[in-house]
């Protein structure tokens, strides 16, 4: 009954060029800025303005009195003033601002959750790239016209459209009941193309359906059943593209991180064998992890280094999941319960101490050969005395994108003499919440800025600013903190870049010094989408 | 554990015969677990001695995923486990999208792997009028679907349409049609009309009930006819028919396996 509901038409290639013409201004020029204060300006005067006006005034009363009751308390004059929240932060939430003292915040909860921006510092990867490392993989995207825009583009971008294909979902196929149907008649469709042009079917294939399906509450089972069944030999795997519904508490990339490796077969286990998961950029070879255990005859391996799709298998036959990128979490906990995989948490880290800890947790697992600590320290030492004798006392604002934790990276260069003025993070990492603390009695002034608060929309950048007050560099270190701060003096780091412990250390120190001679083409660098992605 | 869906046109008894169903197998000493898929949420309301019962779409739009099991879940007659999907306000929003969330959110809580039910009882909603509606039929939730008719041409016409929506769905693996169920109207040419139906959508009928006043006595006092007259032939009846169900849904189970 379902082939005689097959329509050809229902699949439709995406277009060659499908790019967006004009809009998109870049913050950076100062026209633009303008423009926003333009906007700004006539939004104040709107009937919406008006009320957040009103809203605000209320707010700024409440915030008063809630000051005047701490300061009754502290004098001892209110028996329990009530509602102080955290240290008696808790005032400071009331006004709503994107930017504080690191020592008016609290780590667990840094920011009010509300309207977001996301600014056009795009070089982090999204659920239409990473699926890409995959070899071989190709990937059908299923969602009405306005949602394949974005998709699309990704894919047109990186010049991927030969592994990416779409089918589009129209209105007829909510009140003909053809959700399903549509899905398996398409994705027969795709792969039938793919074997006439390549001569073979692909590998695997990864059919991402989007919010529609889950409203209208489409029976998954039947269609990957159906498509696995008339495609034996394909891997096909299951993609969630809903923006409206948090189906489960995870966040989309991690669904998306486990969906990577969800076409793994399970293997006989290699006890030697190590894959490091989660990250769109491989884990530096160099790097303590993958010498200590390269030297001790373990092989070690990563999905951005597989070339083919056997390679990618192997990674079944791996006997431990290392993650250092947060988002690797729901991918090692699911290839622990499908393959038996056992799994090994090492956040970046940024302290001596953590990156000791890490490794000898690598050891007593592995027993793979320790290094010489005190050697490594030392050269992270000399890179880092290096770097500052260059950079001197030259601000450096850095954010939660360029490093998974970011609080360490800045106490590490605070305590080497560098001047951090500013760090972006719209959240505290629980494994960076004792360098924060440690940060808020040290250096109680250090500003922490939101990274996707509205109010950074209109906000002059800090170089902006700068420029009219006579010029001063500023040094970034990662793309958001290079967006906000407006510099072009800034270190291109994305998700730690793989650069970990003593060597990750070693390699910023460099890149530092290299950022801060070499001026970049910030705008034209930082508004890449998915840097590195290739088809 | 059996897990048996309930349709049929509206009105035509379909809570009432399912709660005294329940009942009557809870008092056999199963597990029984029914579901009302129906935006009135007035499904177990026998079983609760007409004590409202918060349905999980509302409980979802105060609580959200905080909501718990035992929020959901209520005890009721004989130990009946009580779930009222519930719906949006009349006129407004989706049922059948207040179903999926419903029956979505019992899964994920692992509802069924905590009370281990023996018995699942799905009543739902008159007509499949759209995706929502076949849900409970989906793999994964009723294995069997028992239609209540009355010899009236409306009640057919229901019935008719329900069976081909079962039958639409075949060939993905839902649920398949276990039998008739007759509440009777006593209407002309009442049994003709049944073997008619009987006929047309290749199923038969395994249980019937006669009309009475005690049913409806019964529902006045809120209670089941399982409860509130337990020697009275009504009562027999229903235990009856729960055995029959149960019957009907093993030799269709047997004939799934063979296939």
């Amino acid at each position: 009954m379902l082939k005689n509901l097959h329509e050809n038409k229902i699949m439709r290639q995406a277009p060659e060029h499908y790019r967006m013409e004009g809009g998109g201004e870049q913050m950076f020029s100062s026209e633009s800025a303008q423009i926003a204060r333009k906007y700004a300006e006539r939004w104040k005067t709107s009937d919406a303005g008006r009320a957040w006006k009103s809203q605000q005034a209320a707010c700024t009363s409440r915030l008063k009195k809630e000051k005047e009751e701490t300061a009754d308390c502290a004098a001892g004059n209110v028996g329990n003033s009530g509602n102080t929240g955290a240290g008696g932060k808790s005032a400071a939430y009331l006004e709503d601002k994107a930017e504080w003292r690191i020592s008016d915040l609290d780590s667990e909860h840094l920011f009010p959750v509300g309207i977001e921006y996301t600014p056009p510092a795009r070089g982090t990867w999204t659920i239409a790239h990473t699926p890409m490392l995959v070899p071989g993989l190709h990937e059908v995207y299923v969602c009405p016209d306005g949602c394949l825009r974005g998709v699309v583009m990704s894919a047109e971008e990186f010049r991927g459209l030969d592994r990416f294909h779409v089918i589009e979902v129209r209105e007829p196929d909510l009140y003909n009941g053809t959700l399903e149907t549509k899905i398996i008649d398409g994705v027969t469709s795709v792969i039938q193309q793919i074997r006439r042009e390549k001569g073979a079917f692909p590998s695997a294939v990864m059919v991402t359906t989007s919010c529609i399906h889950d409203l209208m509450g489409l029976d998954r089972n039947m269609v990957y059943r159906e498509l696995s069944e008339r495609f034996p030999s394909i891997d096909i795997v299951q993609g969630w593209m809903n923006c409206t519904m948090r189906m489960s508490t995870l966040h989309y990339e991690q669904v998306q991180w486990r969906q990577n490796y969800a076409a793994l077969h399970p293997r006989e286990k290699d006890p030697k064998s190590v894959n490091i998961i989660g990250s769109s950029f491989p884990l530096d070879r160099d790097s303590e992890i993958v010498q200590m255990l390269e030297k001790s005859g373990f092989t070690v391996r990563d999905l951005p280094l597989c070339r083919t799709y056997e390679e990618y298998q192997n990674m079944a036959s791996s006997s431990l999941n290392i993650w250092n990128w947060v988002m690797g979490m729901e991918a090692c906990r699911d290839l622990k319960e499908r393959l038996g995989q056992k799994q090994l948490h090492m956040p970046y880290p940024w302290t001596y101490g953590e990156i000791r800890r890490q490794l000898t947790g690598l050891h007593e697992l592995t027993g793979a050969e320790l290094p010489d600590f005190d050697a490594l320290e030392q050269k992270a030492e000399e890179k880092l005395s290096q770097a500052h004798e260059v950079i001197g006392d030259t601000e450096i604002q850095l954010d939660g994108v360029a490093a998974m934790l970011p609080f360490q990276l800045a106490e590490l260069l605070l305590r080497h003499g560098f001047h951090v003025g500013k760090i972006y993070a719209d959240a505290v990492m629980p494994e960076d919440r004792d360098a924060f603390s440690r940060l808020a009695e040290s250096h109680p002034d250090l500003s922490v800025s939101a990274m996707i608060n509205f109010r950074l929309r209109t906000r002059k950048c800090d170089g902006e600013a700068d420029a009219e007050a006579g010029g001063r560099r500023i040094l970034a270190v990662g793309q958001r903190s290079a967006y906000f701060s407006g510099t072009s003096y800034f270190v291109d780091l994305i998700q730690n870049n793989g650069w970990y412990g003593y060597t990750g250390i070693c390699r910023l120190a460099d890149a530092m010094i290299d950022a801060y001679r070499k001026p970049k083409d910030a705008p034209e660098m930082i508004q890449i989408k998915a840097r590195g992605c290739t088809a | 554990m059996y897990k048996l869906a309930f349709y049929g046109k509206g009105g035509i008894g379909k809570s009432t015969t399912v709660s005294n169903i329940a009942a009557a197998l809870a008092q056999k000493g199963m597990t029984v677990l029914q579901i009302g898929c129906d935006p009135k949420a007035d499904s177990t309301m026998l079983l609760l001695h007409g004590q409202e019962k918060k349905p999980v779409i509302e409980l979802l739009r105060e609580k959200n995923q905080q909501t718990t099991l035992e929020d959901m879940v209520t005890e009721g007659y004989a130990g009946v486990l009580c779930v009222e999907a519930g719906g949006p306000k009349p006129g407004l929003g989706c049922a059948g999208r207040g179903i999926i969330a419903a029956l979505e959110y019992l899964k994920r809580r692992k509802a069924y792997e905590t009370y281990k039910p023996d018995v699942v009882l799905f009543d739902v909603l008159g007509d499949v009028v759209c995706g929502g509606f076949s849900m409970p039929i989906r793999e994964g939730y009723a294995d069997q679907v028992f239609i209540l008719t009355s010899g009236e041409a409306m009640a057919i016409h229901a019935a008719k349409n329900i069976a081909l929506a079962v039958d639409t769905f075949q060939e993905r693996g839902y649920a398949t049609l276990g039998g008739v169920i007759v509440n009777k109207r006593d209407v002309r040419h009442e049994g003709e009309n049944i073997r008619q139906l009987c006929e047309d959508i290749h199923s038969e009928v395994v249980g019937t009930l006669e009309r009475s006043e005690l049913v409806q006595d019964a529902d006045e006092m809120h209670k089941t006819v399982i409860e509130a007259f337990p020697d009275s032939p009504e009562a027999e009846s229903y235990r009856k028919l729960a055995d029959a169900v149960l019957q009907a849904a093993d030799r269709e189970n047997a004939r799934r396996g063979e296939l």
